[in-house]
């Protein structure tokens, strides 16, 4: 952009070249010419000046913290909820296609070729990106699902693909070089050495960090690697390390890894006994709901248990990750975006969350030193969460 | 949001008509104002049956689709694959996407069972359509009555949205007050709220009981 | 990948739960004068809390046990997040390369450090080989066996690791590691937190039972480890498992009973006593069903046991 400003200028200064009136063509150009010649240090300093800023405000941007403003990468479970987030101001959403080919995949929920490519055009006409995620270990004996998803959204025009198998990594690599390369949080790296690993291997430019670092981790991850970094800040936490965890295998049969599930919907039952609520995975008791408690989604880490003679949510409480109140520490540590989880969730939710997320922000982008998280702000958050209340989660070292 | 005059509610109609013409009416409505590609987009939902039920059985209906269109029938306690009870205005929230569902789920104004599968795609069937209930009703039955009826069905849900509101304005005091507790630091202060409240209770018997000492000497 | 004529071999190790050092000891070196066993697992893989003498300990002990002639791996961390984890790991890559010993990688952090110092490596079963490609990239970087990841039904190993240039292990017996978290869960159970654990996972050296509301069984909590409540066993299916491909069993240890897995394992593995007899005299006069699972084996449930 830079340059094309100067070519104008110099443009209307070669037109402002003084030929005299009646002056023959030739004649004319060799005139203009040798005043450009004679002129030159006029049009090469401001060229070589304005060159040499651009240089040194794109290093302060890339390299000082405190410039850079995280995009809000937001889900997108289906078309409505895509537009519900580029509406609100999401910079980016991250969707799935219909298939067993990213982890969440619930009945109805995602996108099939047509929504995919609506949804595409509906973002990148209001300057929004899209990544989609192919998260899952492909199937063992047909892999076809997963690589024609690569495929497909690569040919689709997708921003960037979400991947965390290495197979698939180096078949995105191989097949399609320009596609931007994002590592899942399925793929649970959580050192400065895996990042750098998979960089070298299968040129990753973003990792997506499991929730089980603190920011102060992080921040160091972010130091002493290339690959940005990208967060959750907001919505259902997962205690464990995504990609490790067998827990939904053990009970129902499905596992993320394979089936892109957690405590599928299939192996579901919910009970109303006088009142109280009991909910069961494949038989197993999760939950147990007294008459006015709110209820919750049966997922395993979240459920109550006994243990030590104590009943009680013995893995995690039932409370969603918002990050809300640590936004200056979040942009001082480099990080390149916020994620929002919600997939699952409807427009409403979204509309109500990436509103909530881009005013916040924003504001804080326009000072950070002053940020407060607004009351306002945690209790839309908090209405629209599971469990109704927010925790910061691993980003606090108290949490463990 | 229109302001809400005092309107007949829903319920009120409910309770009038019998459950047969409840069924008719609906089912008539329902397929001439959800227009062709909407029912289209239902497909994944052919052949399976779904009951709603309010609580205290004003509305106790079953509902199935196919290629024909939608059929709302009696329920009589039928075979269902999903069964929704609700109050009428969480029920309306979840069929024509006005509120967020999985919110009136966790509140247990909504309670589903049944096949859980079966249910979690009827959410996700629904929160895809591209169905805009408001137009739809205007075309249909002309702006005032559109109106409404419009009216009457935000009212319904208000009563959704109030609790909502009502959850809000208390999260929003309680850490305006005490400001940002994470769950563990709210559960810590209950603690110490209780102790405290323990330990003024023993200060005021011993108080009492001297006084009383005192005044008996 | 195993032919015919070679045996399988028994590893046994690495021990997943919390012990003090001394009992550690007393374990791996009974375990070395064991002529069932042939080969070692010796590290911590679950909390960097536990390992209280660090690197130097593990590697002393590993050359006093390489000493009995059976092969000793070095097994790291497998969720190195603080740089003191990461730089543990480097030295015991230094320390493995120096006594020519393999070592465990259960993080890719491993496997870059192992890779980049030319370190032969067991690409452990947290390291999540769901596919031909990810063995493959692994075997370039110095993999020279995999442990495939335990819901892994068995049938599909051969379509995993086909005819890989690589040997192939399968977790054969012991309680299920299901997770990994940053949240100490045994510390959480005690009124703890991981910052203060005192460790208490030491006094439970089989975990700490988990239980649903309805008094059923669940689970085993292990510090940040999940685990299942009953110990996963093949022994009687190890004739299939030698047929898939599979070169190496893995028997991880338990507080009670490992001499007699191992002792029963072995007779099943040389022929001396029949599989399924195997079993029943591990079961103790109860039914397996009611003393371990193996859903994983058949692709079903990991909680479930499945009867011939």
């Amino acid at each position: 952009m830079c340059s094309k400003h100067i070519h104008e200028k110099q443009r209307r200064r070669a037109q402002k070249c003084p030929v005299p009136k009646g002056c023959a063509p030739n004649e004319a150009m060799q005139r203009c010419s040798s005043f450009i010649w004679n002129h030159q240090i006029f049009f090469l300093a401001p060229c070589l000046a304005s060159f040499g800023a651009a240089t040194i405000c794109t290093k302060l941007v890339l390299t000082s913290p405190n410039f850079l403003k995280p995009e809000l990468v937001c889900p997108a479970g289906n078309l409505p909820a895509l537009k519900a987030a580029v509406d609100a101001g999401g910079d980016t959403v991250y969707m799935g296609f219909r298939n067993a080919s990213n982890a969440r995949n619930f009945e109805g929920l995602n996108f099939d070729r047509d929504e995919a490519e609506a949804g595409i055009a509906y973002a990148h006409d209001r300057g929004a990106r899209v990544f989609v995620a192919v998260n899952t270990s492909p199937g063992i004996y047909d892999a076809s699902a997963w690589t024609s998803s690569i495929d497909m959204a690569s040919e689709l025009g997708a921003d960037a693909i979400i991947l965390s198998d290495m197979a698939l990594l180096g078949y995105a690599k191989e097949r399609h070089p320009r596609l931007r390369r994002h590592l899942s949080v399925q793929a649970s790296a959580c050192n400065y050495e895996s990042l750098n690993f998979y960089a070298r291997e299968f040129g990753i430019r973003r990792a997506v960090m499991p929730r089980v670092l603190t920011l102060d981790a992080i921040r160091d991850i972010g130091s002493r690697t290339s690959v940005e970094i990208e967060i959750f800040v907001s919505g259902g936490l997962c205690v464990m390390a995504e990609g490790r965890c067998w827990l939904s295998s053990y009970v129902t049969g499905d596992s993320p890894n394979m089936r892109g599930v957690c405590s599928p919907a299939h192996a579901v039952r919910f009970e109303e006994q006088e009142g109280t609520l009991e909910v069961k995975l494949d038989g197993v008791l999760v939950n147990r709901f007294a008459p006015d408690a709110p209820a919750a989604y049966p997922t395993l880490c979240k459920g109550r248990f006994e243990a030590c003679g104590m009943e009680g949510h013995v893995m995690e409480d039932p409370y969603s990750l918002n990050a809300l109140d640590m936004l200056p520490q979040i942009f001082e540590a480099g990080i390149a975006g916020l994620k929002i989880e919600g997939r699952q969730r409807g427009k409403h939710y979204v509309r109500e969350v990436v509103s909530t997320w881009r005013a916040a922000v924003d504001t804080c982008a326009a000072d950070p030193k002053s940020y407060v998280a607004s009351p306002e702000w945690m209790a839309r958050l908090a209405a629209t969460s599971e469990g109704g209340a927010h925790t910061a989660g691993a980003y606090v070292d108290e949490w463990r | 949001m229109l302001q809400l005059k005092v309107l007949p509610k829903p319920d009120l109609f409910l309770r009038l008509l019998p459950p047969a013409a409840q069924a008719k009416t609906l089912q008539i409505l329902i397929n001439r104002i959800i227009p062709a590609n909407t029912l289209g987009q239902l497909q994944p939902l052919h052949g399976k049956r779904f009951v709603f039920r309010t609580p205290g059985r004003e509305l106790n209906l079953l509902m199935c689709m196919d290629s024909q269109g939608i059929h709302i029938s009696r329920d009589g306690n039928a075979q269902a694959d999903v069964t929704i009870r609700g109050d009428l205005g969480a029920l309306m929230a979840l069929c024509f996407g006005l509120e967020d569902t999985d919110t009136l789920f966790f509140s247990r104004r909504l309670l589903l069972t049944g096949d859980t599968s079966t249910g979690l795609l009827f959410k996700n069937v629904l929160a895809n359509l591209d169905f805009d209930l408001k137009s739809e009703l205007e075309r249909y039955l002309g702006s005032r009555a559109a109106d409404l009826l419009w009216r009457m069905a935000e009212q319904a849900i208000a009563a959704v949205e109030h609790m909502d509101k009502r959850l809000l304005d208390v999260q929003g005091s309680l850490v305006q007050r005490f400001g940002l507790l994470s769950a563990e630091q709210g559960r810590t202060m209950e603690l110490e709220l209780s102790k405290l409240a323990d330990a003024q209770a023993d200060i005021m018997r011993r108080l009492d009981r001297r006084s009383r000492a005192t005044r008996r000497a | 990948m195993n032919d015919i004529a070679r045996p399988l071999r028994l590893g046994v190790g690495p021990l997943l739960f919390g012990w003090p050092e001394r009992d550690i000891r007393d374990l791996y070196l009974e375990l070395a004068e064991k002529r069932e066993v042939d080969i070692l697992y010796l590290g911590e893989v679950v909390c960097s809390k536990r390992s209280i003498s660090g690197v130097t300990w593990q590697v002393e002990l590993a050359r006093e046990l390489a000493a009995s002639g059976k092969e000793i791996v070095l097994s790291t961390l497998a969720m190195p997040t603080a740089a003191h984890e990461l730089q543990a790991i480097r030295d015991v890559a230094i320390a493995a390369k120096e006594h020519d010993l393999l070592i465990e990688a259960n993080d890719m952090a491993a496997v870059a450090i192992a890779s980049e110092m030319g370190v032969d490596f067991v690409a452990g079963p947290h390291l999540n080989i769901y596919s031909r490609g990810a063995l493959d990239c692994l075997c370039r970087h110095g993999a020279k066996r995999a442990v495939l990841p335990l819901e892994l039904p068995a049938r599909d190993i051969t379509a995993v690791a086909g005819d890989a240039q690589v040997q192939i292990e399968y977790f054969a017996h012991g309680k299920l590691p299901l997770t990994f978290s940053a949240r100490c869960y045994t510390a959480r159970a005690e009124g703890l937190s991981k910052r203060d654990c005192r460790h208490v996972c030491f006094l439970n050296p089989d975990g700490v039972e988990m239980r649903t509301l309805d008094g059923g069984g669940f689970s085993t909590i292990n510090g940040i480890q999940i685990m299942s409540q009953m110990p996963f066993t093949a022994l009687d299916h190890i004739a299939e498992i030698a047929g898939f491909g599979v070169d190496v069993l893995r028997i991880s240890p338990q507080a009670s009973g490992l001499d007699d897995v191992i002792r029963l394992f072995r007779a099943a593995m040389d022929g001396v006593m029949a599989a399924s007899d195997a079993l029943h005299a591990l079961s103790k006069g109860r039914e397996p069903g009611d003393a371990f699972c193996n859903g994983y084996y058949h692709g079903r449930q990991g909680r479930l046991w499945v009867g011939k």
